[in-house]
């Protein structure tokens, strides 16, 4: 192994690392009993120049052919163009939160941590998405989980926040467990760790054990958890609505992201090889339609009701987690690439989403009451303008990527697979539920809109919005925008 | 010219009038100047890349690069999906490249004359850029879906402009009619492209083109249906019977757009879009194209005659003389058709000028009888109005002349009834469009407003001088050869034919304006509503389509809501939403059951959830 190469390919996430102990360095040592807001301000300038140094040496890394098809051990690390743009786009949503972490928190002292924490988070996003291993994946997802409990639980002064952070981590071990057991089984049937040796051992079998259902099973419930797939999801509507919303966006988002190649990686182990079904996937196929139908059910439905948008928000995620599952099922390649890129713009519309909400009322210590945004339209015709984009995309409206990215998504569980006996494709119930499904989405999405756009007058005053808040949001908008424009370049790059 | 500039050209002739609208909405509060500056700017550098492009590769087409714009499924499976974004640039759409973009530039900068004292003047600029970008996206298109979605684009720009001055309760409702009975042809368009694609499997323009050539009998039985299904786009946008209803009322927009949009461009794409896909059409379906197009133009010179407002007759001859386009490509004639479209786009774009002209100069009144005697008043917006009056009634050797009896050629050849309604709407047409000369130009002022007019400024009227000449000029068309592409299947009509239609067209011409000479010169009030009694009121009423509209509207309505009250009652109420809320509410209470914020409820849920999945698994 080339020492150096490996060196070039970890250089994102040391820059992360060292950014991470600068952090807390910084604080510990230079700012001791400074004002909390000018920590904040220097903290969070040390975290985003970080995250940037990181984008850009990932970025200089992927001019390097050689590196795009690294892999070093037994596919602990395994970096591929679409790898290292997970990895990138982790890091980049990184930086959109770092923007949005509140600077005048009523009561935590807490300061440089926050960042410390998004910062060890990303990289466990990171790894998740550049590991084709079971256990490296499995410690890369704890790296991220942990990370994400203490985030939640953050802001002290909120008994919600201390409740659902502990609800979370009990759930969160509870299915971490499941995944442990499903990879021991998994190994105990096999004999590898390499999701790509694992599925070439199950080629080779007659007979599918037993004992493999089960295993897949278990990585299942632990893979549904992060994902917030039904019945796995009763966690999301109180951890969004509880969490700061700047962690509720990165636990939507970033966590999505690597919690999606681990399941693609499950699920379809040829990831990085195209045209390599898994055998498994006859068994899998009925148990995930079923899990997609109810997602997308209780999802919908669920946030029908819902007054509160960070809550809606959650419900709105645990039903895309149900139409990603729906182009999971035809397990082809065409599915691979329309779950990637749904995952990617639904991660940046759904980060646009909740930065507006993080920027417009926890500046006002408001609980994101769909109400308090009345007439925003008025006050903030910037912010909402921004905020019509991402919804919209939420929603899957024509041109924006949302659109394409469940188009992309139902024509792959529509379209009869290549090879009749591998995969499964004509999942025309499914698509027709999710069809149904996506209006209802249309519903309260709108209804959201409406408060925002149509009604009244301005129920909260106007907030001011910082350069660099801007400049990222405007940099999601444009990506929403443009990857409904014109997507083919990403999605020539997923293929 | 370098392969690579072949490459970006196109590109730049497309986007430059997007990257002005989007300029001027980007930069909210800018000064009408400068977004006139960039639209304008805009716009000429499209034209003088279309002017490039025409030069060098006239004859030869552009090469296509087509871009991939999106592709769904597994490449190897069947039934998967590829959409590219490409340019198809042949004859026939450089020339009209070259139409629209030049019609454009000039009318572009007129209008910042007309709309000097507009509030809005970045508003109408921005639409103004957009719209020309969504028209340069129809001309370019390489393929019907990218066609389709610029078609929609021209539609939705049409709506802003028509509604530019919302405010009146009268454009608003415009705009609204035009953009309602647009989706109606639009959705018989979609079909047809639906149609077309799930037969072929393709829907690029020059694959189709292929295909059909290789194998003509591709489309089977279907091969009218679909034509037709695609015609219907062309009968909303080109407003043809039974569609044609919105363009006369499209003339609440200001009047710059009326010339740009209503007149010159946009209305003519549903021609352009006739011949662009001329390969795909049966006898049959040319059959129904040629009576749909010929009795348009009758009808609507007809109504035209009758009408006092001045830009409604203007629009009225717009319909006849699209619907006169029409009938040549059903009459297997194309290039007479883009021939047509071609000099209607000068002299048509001309007469609006003129038209607006006139009306911002007293005050904008648009009722010819309220104006009279502008002659000496404004003389250079006389001639320019009289130059586009006879190059539409088709006087030797001006522009409409030749394009004109060329269709009529065709129409002596190959289907003599509809020469005699070619002759009767060439009758009609010099009548009409002499009474407005005469009745607005001629005479002595009947208002106050007439009395005091004077003359345009020079930013209006360089454009309309320029129009002029064109109008004028471009009859030499018809010594170029093939100037709009090929079309194989078309048979030229021979020598004595096409001497019969000159004949017949100039003697008719000649007919019109000498009746027009007796009944209007110096009348004041219109002498026919006496003379032809209930005819004359038909007209006047325009056929009364918008009344058997509203009332076919009103009786569909109520059938809708007595079927909908019924289902309401019985099946809705009943069933449906009795059992439909309780069953939301239902699950809400359920869902809300699960939600119980308990610990081991969750925990228990996620139990259930394995068993589950066990269950279905094993």
């Amino acid at each position: 192994m080339d020492g150096h190469l490996m060196l070039n390919a970890l250089l994102p996430d040391l820059v992360v690392v060292a950014g991470l102990f600068l952090c807390l360095g910084a604080d510990y040592i230079l700012l001791r009993g400074r004002d909390v807001a000018e920590r904040h301000r220097l903290i969070s300038r040390i975290a985003s120049w970080t995250l940037i140094c990181g984008l850009l040496a990932g970025l200089l890394g992927s001019r390097d052919p050689q590196l795009l098809q690294l892999q070093i051990g037994d596919g602990q690390l395994v970096i591929t163009p679409v790898r290292l743009l997970f990895k990138l786009t982790a890091f980049l949503l990184a930086l959109v939160v770092v923007e949005l972490i509140p600077t005048r928190p009523a009561t935590s002292g807490h300061v440089s941590e926050q960042y410390a924490l998004l910062l060890l988070s990303a990289l466990g996003v990171g790894f998740l998405a550049t590991s084709h291993h079971l256990l490296v994946s499995f410690v890369a997802l704890e790296l991220l989980s942990l990370c994400l409990y203490a985030l939640t639980a953050l802001d002290m002064g909120r008994r919600a926040g201390a409740e659902a952070a502990l609800k979370y981590f009990a759930i969160g071990g509870l299915s971490s467990a499941f995944l442990l057991v499903g990879i021991s089984y998994l190994y105990g049937v096999t004999g590898q760790l390499n999701l790509g040796k694992v599925s070439a051992y199950i080629h080779t079998l007659q007979h599918l054990p037993p004992l493999l259902g089960v295993a897949f099973l278990f990585l299942l419930v632990g893979v549904g958890f992060k994902l917030a797939i039904v019945p796995f999801h009763l966690w999301a509507p109180d951890v969004y609505q509880n969490a700061p919303t700047a962690v509720a966006a990165w636990i939507a988002t970033g966590s999505k992201l690597g919690s999606t190649v681990l399941l693609l990686g499950l699920m379809l182990p040829g990831f990085d090889a195209p045209n390599a079904y898994s055998p498994v996937s006859r068994l899998l196929s009925s148990g995930l339609a079923v899990l997609a139908l109810i997602s997308m059910l209780v999802g919908n439905l669920g946030a029908m009701r819902q007054g509160n948008l960070k809550r809606l928000l959650a419900y709105g995620g645990v039903a895309s987690a149900g139409y990603l599952l729906v182009g999971m099922v035809a397990f082809s390649d065409a599915s691979r690439v329309a779950v990637l890129f749904y995952v990617l713009t639904y991660a940046l519309a759904s980060m646009g989403a909740f930065a507006v909400v993080a920027l417009v009322s926890d500046q006002l210590g408001r609980d994101a009451e769909i109400d308090d945004f009345r007439g925003c339209w008025k006050s903030m015709p910037g912010i909402a303008a921004l905020f019509l984009i991402f919804v919209l995309s939420l929603a899957s409206i024509p041109p924006l990527s949302g659109f394409i990215g469940k188009f992309g998504l139902f024509f792959a569980a529509l379209q009869p697979p290549p090879v009749p006996e591998e995969g499964f494709g004509g999942w025309s119930w499914l698509v027709a539920v999710a069809l149904i499904m996506s209006v209802v989405g249309l519903y309260y999405y709108l209804k959201v809109l409406r408060a925002f756009l149509v009604t009244g007058e301005p129920a909260l005053p106007p907030v001011r919005v910082g350069t660099n808040a801007w400049v990222v949001l405007v940099m999601l908008a444009v990506l929403v925008v443009a990857l409904g424009l014109w997507p083919e370049p990403l999605l020539e790059w997923l293929r | 010219m370098p392969e690579s500039l072949l490459i970006t050209l196109p590109w730049l002739v497309l986007l430059a009038p997007l990257a002005a609208a989007v300029a001027i909405l980007l930069r909210g509060r800018m000064s009408s100047a400068s977004s006139a500056a960039l639209s304008i700017g805009g716009v000429l550098l499209s034209f003088i890349g279309s002017v490039g492009l025409w030069v060098a590769c006239r004859g030869k087409g552009v090469p296509e690069h087509p871009l991939i714009w999106l592709q769904a499924g597994d490449a190897l499976a069947a039934g998967s999906l590829t959409l590219s974004f490409g340019f198809k640039l042949d004859d026939l759409s450089l020339w009209m490249l070259l139409v629209v973009t030049g019609v454009a530039s000039l009318i572009h900068i007129y209008s910042w004359g007309y709309m000097r004292e507009d509030r809005a003047i970045p508003r109408y600029f921005a639409g103004l850029s957009l719209f020309t970008f969504s028209m340069l996206g129809i001309v370019m298109a390489g393929n019907l879906v990218q066609l389709f979605i610029f078609w929609e684009l021209v539609g939705v720009s049409s709506y802003l402009l028509i509604g530019h001055w919302f405010e009146r309760p009268r454009a608003a409702d415009a705009a609204k009619k035009a953009l309602i009975i647009n989706r109606v042809g639009d959705l018989g368009f979609l079909i047809g492209i639906l149609m077309v694609w799930s037969i072929t499997g393709t829907v690029g323009l020059g694959a189709l083109a292929e295909k059909l050539a290789v194998n003509p009998e591709l489309l089977g039985t279907s091969a009218t249906l679909a034509g037709l299904l695609i015609f219907c786009g062309c009968v909303g946008k080109s407003a043809q019977f039974p569609l044609h209803v919105w363009l006369p009322d499209a003339m609440e927009g200001p009047t710059p757009v009326s010339a740009l949009i209503h007149a010159a461009t946009m209305v003519a794409a549903g021609v352009y879009l006739l011949c662009r896909v001329f390969f795909l059409f049966t006898p049959d379906a040319l059959h129904v194209i040629s009576w749909v197009g010929g009795g348009t133009a009758l009808l609507a010179a007809l109504i035209a005659l009758q009408q006092d407002d001045l830009k409604r007759v203007l629009a009225y001859s717009t319909l006849s003389q699209l619907g006169f386009m029409v009938m040549a490509v059903g009459l297997g004639a194309p290039s007479a058709a883009m021939f047509h479209l071609s000099t209607h786009a000068f002299f048509k774009a001309l007469l609006f000028l003129a038209a607006g002209s006139v009306i911002r100069a007293l005050h904008h009144q648009q009722d010819i009888w309220k104006m009279g005697g502008l002659r000496s008043r404004m003389p250079v917006t006389f001639w320019c109005f009289l130059i586009g009056t006879l190059a539409l009634g088709g006087l030797p050797p001006l522009g409409g002349f030749f394009s004109k009896d060329e269709i009529l050629a065709h129409a002596l050849t190959h289907n003599r009834p509809l020469f005699a309604v070619g002759v009767c709407v060439a009758l009609l047409s010099a009548l009409y469009m002499f009474r407005v000369v005469l009745v607005v130009f001629g005479g002595a002022s009947r208002d106050v407003a007439a009395g005091r007019a004077k003359e345009s400024p020079a930013i209006m009227w360089v454009p309309m001088l320029i129009l002029a000449a064109l109008s004028a000029g471009s009859g030499a068309l018809v010594a170029v050869d093939h100037p709009f592409g090929v079309f194989p299947s078309e048979i030229h009509p021979p020598r004595l034919a096409s001497l019969w239609a000159m004949l017949c067209g100039t003697l008719a011409l000649l007919l019109g304006a000498a009746l027009a000479w007796r009944f209007y010169r110096g009348a004041a009030v219109d002498p026919l509503p006496l003379q032809w009694g209930v005819l004359a009121r038909t007209m006047r009423q325009r056929f009364y389509f918008d009344e058997l509209y509203l009332w076919l509207n009103r009786w569909s309505h109520e059938l809708l809501s007595h079927m909908s009250d019924f289902a309401e009652r019985w099946l809705i109420a009943g069933a449906g939403v009795r059992g439909a809320s309780g069953l939301a509410l239902f699950a809400g209470s359920a869902l809300r059951l699960l939600q119980s914020g308990n610990l081991q409820t969750y925990a228990l849920w996620m139990a259930a959830g394995l068993l589950l999945l066990l269950y279905l698994f094993l």
